[in-house]
């Protein structure tokens, strides 16, 4: 026996339509087994079969009993066959009494439908409104309840890079079809349902829609095509893709550029690795479509000399001898829209800051650059700068002895 | 109206109501009743038939007496009664208001 799968051409709620078009299919010799998101036939269906669709019994059983048997007693089968919200009839019988003839009886079928669609759809909305809430929480709340310097909605330019990422953009094209897909059977039922309930018969069904294919198409295209984009994502989030600073070719500055005495990695100072066995010198990319270049460097190195520095933010290796450990985080942006160029460094030193600390920043000129941003905390080793020059941004992070201003040339190649 | 939130009751659930002055009845019963009543001018479809036993059924104007297998036989009951009084007097109401302007 030969199966065939073919795309729903139709809402799954335009009845009509979806019976007329299994009816055609019957004509073609096909009988469906399965409708979901697609339909599976068979090659035994038998011409002029006609299809009714019926919505499933309550909490989603099979019909009744005596609803089978109503239904044969007047000549139309039911077919077991997975088909949500509906079960399936059909008859070969052309003299066989249509199953509702009134429409007011048809739109009392339909009620319970109707209501659990509604249910479904106000779910969904909330669900929706929900998420909104949360991520507009998420941009207006503080990062920590020890942050002293909070800004509200300070990472927005991040989550329009983010937004722009091509996994979410993928993601937002499914969820925007999905909801016209939603809205466009909700309507369709909304509408069959308010005919019927006047008496009328359901409103003319638009038939067979190309575009409905595509969509569907689309839709399932896209699942897979998101599901790999998301482990990919949540890589990338874990660090899984951290790439070795020793093989990563972009260019950034290093560590040791910044420092006027050797540092070096722990790998070579101390015999044991790292406790936090993750890579202390690594490079991560990020893409966006408005910034085709990003990536972030993070260095830690070292002093050979046990002892030699004072530093509170090393680790304590050597039985209370503090090593002098300074370490350099970098961000680099090729943005698209220059004009986001300072937003977006503003948003990346935010999300670089120390929230325990109290920043100061000052904006400075420097010859060749749009803009330098220094941010500096009283008493502490750590200073953030950020450099800009047309689209293109780099923003730092150092705990060290050196001061960062007295750095720029150096950063500033980032941009120039 | 008892289970019609406006109007009358439609024409098929006149007639699955009237069935029921006969006695206890099951699906093909009524069915048989209405058709035979009407002179086939009222058919009942099996989902028609089966909606409406749901809906009097749930407004508590039938109920359920006896389970054989798949047959199910019902009887109405006093709101049942009233209903369909209720909807009988109406459609006399409308009967004699029609003649009343014809004459």
């Amino acid at each position: 026996m030969k199966t065939v799968q073919k795309l729903i051409p139709v809402s799954l709620y335009d009845i009509p339509g979806l019976e007329a078009w299994l009816e055609e299919q019957a004509n073609q010799g096909l009988f469906p087994t399965h409708l979901g998101f697609w339909a599976t036939f068979e090659d035994t269906g038998v011409p002029g079969t006609r299809f009714r669709l019926e919505p499933w019994g309550k909490m989603g059983n099979e019909p009744p009993p005596e609803q089978l048997e109503l239904y044969r007693q007047a000549g139309w089968e039911y077919k077991a066959i997975l088909c949500r919200p509906y079960v399936l009839f059909y008859t070969t019988d052309p003299d066989a009494v249509e199953l509702y003839t009134d429409w007011e009886s048809r739109g009392m079928s339909l009620e319970r439908l109707e209501k659990e669609t509604r249910i479904y759809s106000g779910l969904r909305m909330t669900r929706w409104v929900i998420l909104a809430a949360a991520i507009l929480l998420f941009l207006i709340l503080p990062r920590s309840s020890h942050d002293v310097q909070p800004v509200s909605f300070a990472s927005l330019p991040m989550v329009l890079l983010l937004l722009f990422h091509p996994v979410i953009l993928l993601f937002l094209l499914w969820a925007t079809l999905t909801f016209r897909r939603w809205r466009r059977n909700r309507t369709a039922l909304k509408n069959t349902c308010r005919a019927l309930r006047a008496g009328l018969p359901p409103p003319p069904s638009p038939g067979s829609s190309r575009a409905i294919v595509r969509e569907q198409l689309l839709i399932l295209i896209l699942i897979p095509v998101l599901v790999i984009g998301w482990i990919l994502l949540s890589a990338e989030t874990h660090r899984d893709l951290a790439i070795p600073v020793e093989d990563f070719s972009r260019p950034y500055v290093t560590l040791q550029e910044l420092e006027q005495e050797p540092v070096y990695p722990s790998e070579e100072v101390f015999e044991e690795h790292s406790i936090f066995d993750e890579p202390e010198n690594y490079a991560e990319i990020n893409f966006s479509l408005l910034s085709p270049v990003w990536y972030a460097v993070t260095q830690e190195g070292y002093s050979p000399t046990p002892g030699a520095m004072e530093n509170a933010n090393s680790p304590n290796p050597e039985g209370g001898k503090y090593r002098y450990a300074p370490d350099l985080d970098m961000t680099c942006f090729h943005l698209l829209i220059p004009t986001l160029a300072k937003p977006v460094a503003r948003a990346q030193m935010d999300s670089y800051r120390l929230v325990n600390l109290w920043w100061e920043y000052e904006e400075i000129p420097h010859p060749g650059l749009d803009f330098v941003i220094l941010a500096t905390v009283k008493d502490e080793p750590w200073q953030m700068a950020a450099v800009g020059k047309d689209g293109k941004v780099a923003v730092f992070r150092y705990a060290g002895v050196e001061r960062l201003e007295d750095h720029l040339d150096l950063l500033s190649k980032m941009v120039t | 109206m008892p289970g019609r939130d406006k109007g009358g009751l439609t024409e098929p659930m006149y007639y699955v109501l009237m069935s029921f002055l006969h006695g206890e009845m099951c699906g093909i019963e009524i069915t048989d009743f209405v058709s035979q009543k009407t002179a086939g001018r009222v058919r009942l479809g099996p989902g028609t038939l089966y909606t409406l036993l749901a809906k009097f059924q749930e407004e508590k104007l039938i109920e359920e007496t006896q389970v054989d297998g798949r047959k199910r036989t019902y009887r109405i009951t006093d709101k049942g009664r009233d209903a369909f009084r209720e909807e009988l007097e109406r459609l006399k109401a409308c009967v004699l208001d029609g003649e009343e302007e014809l004459r």
